[in-house]
């Protein structure tokens, strides 16, 4: 049980980790397929070996399985904190994306219709 | 500065609101717990969809949740209201998902009557009886009238930037409004764990820039089912 759950966690912290990565263009990739193009057949001919050795799961062993958890669980990004300093956080108040409503607000009088500007002045200390 | 009042622990602060002064000793007397009951139509209000960063967002810590709770003065609070009258406003991943609601929240220095705002890790119910709060408490500053907005923001900003370094000991942190004061608390899990909570009150004083002569107040939540209120019969240090 305690495996499962620390993976359980982990595969929400990968999945950070994965939205950031979106961000990274996809063109590198497109042109190493291209690369690849005239080399297909080979690559098949490659590929077609394992398969007819007829091995399956000859991915990951019992053993392997265990070392990648224990890799994930004892690796996870909770370690490394992240911090931000208050300067920070409010300089990221004036982005504009910051100042947008959220797509699911509750109709409720706290809830206002838009942005208030914010509190009050930096240098206040 | 912060409101020096000794009359602070006379029994009847935070039950004191006027507008409910009938039989409010008797009634559940503040905001910020009471008995869980199944009722939780108001806890399950929200998606359940998981939160997380948009692209190029910030990154938090932790995900969470901000809440809104306001007693109603017309009816006599009993076991079941405080769990009613709490609502969940949102949940956030990052730095700019937290911007977009805090911008579209009423200041708390602009609400009136008895109510709170409330900011907890996704998971944790403003409420002493959840799982990650039945051992804790909370430290407590109560400010005087004019003060909770800029307090709120900067005890928020603490917490968001994990500038604690009390490992997962924070639970979330309440604005209160009250008659006479508003108050500010952190609520962390492990009430007897004094290497953090006192880690805790002195991250307060710095970040909050509180006056050294600051009053700060003390209490573990089993305290506040025992008397049933949030605010009484604290432990001062100063």
């Amino acid at each position: 049980m305690e495996v499962l759950t620390s993976t359980s966690g982990n595969v929400e912290l990968s999945k950070r980790r994965i939205g950031n990565k979106h961000l990274q263009p996809a063109r590198p990739l497109r042109r190493l397929n291209a690369d690849l193009e005239p080399r297909r057949n080979g690559e098949i001919e490659k590929m077609a070996c394992p398969f007819t050795e007829k091995t399956p799961d000859s991915g990951i062993g019992v053993d392997q399985l265990y070392e990648i958890i224990h890799f994930h669980t004892s690796q996870g990004p909770r370690k490394e904190r992240i911090s931000y300093s208050r300067e920070f956080l409010i300089k990221l108040a004036s982005s504009p994306i910051a100042k947008r409503k959220p797509d699911f607000l509750p109709d409720h009088p706290v809830v206002l219709e838009k942005p208030r500007d914010p509190d009050m002045p930096v240098l206040f200390f | 500065m912060m409101n020096q009042c000794d009359q602070a622990r006379d029994g009847d602060r935070d039950a004191g609101d006027l507008e409910t002064s009938t039989g409010a000793r008797e009634e559940k007397s503040d905001g910020d717990g009471g008995p869980v009951n199944s009722n939780n139509n108001n806890f399950n209000n929200g998606r359940r969809k998981t939160i997380s960063p948009g692209a190029g967002e910030h990154p938090l810590q932790y995900n969470y949740t901000f809440w809104y709770s306001r007693r109603t003065p017309s009816r006599p609070a009993n076991t079941q209201s405080y769990e009613q009258n709490i609502r969940q406003i949102g949940t956030v991943a990052s730095v700019e998902q937290f911007w977009k609601f805090y911008s579209h929240l009423v200041r708390p220095g602009d609400l009136t009557g008895h109510s709170d705002f409330h900011l907890f890790k996704e998971g944790i119910k403003p409420m002493w009886e959840d799982e990650a709060n039945k051992n804790g408490g909370k430290w407590i500053i109560r400010l005087r009238k004019g003060l909770a907005s800029r307090f709120w923001e900067n005890i928020i900003l603490a917490m968001l930037g994990e500038q604690f370094m009390v490992g997962e000991e924070i639970c979330g942190v309440v604005v209160s409004i009250r008659f006479q004061e508003d108050i500010l608390s952190i609520w962390n899990k492990t009430a007897s764990d004094q290497v953090t909570t006192s880690r805790i009150r002195d991250t307060l004083r710095r970040v909050l820039n509180l006056p050294p002569n600051t009053i700060m107040e003390y209490k573990t939540h089993n305290d506040s089912l025992k008397d049933n209120s949030s605010f009484r019969n604290t432990k001062i240090t100063l």
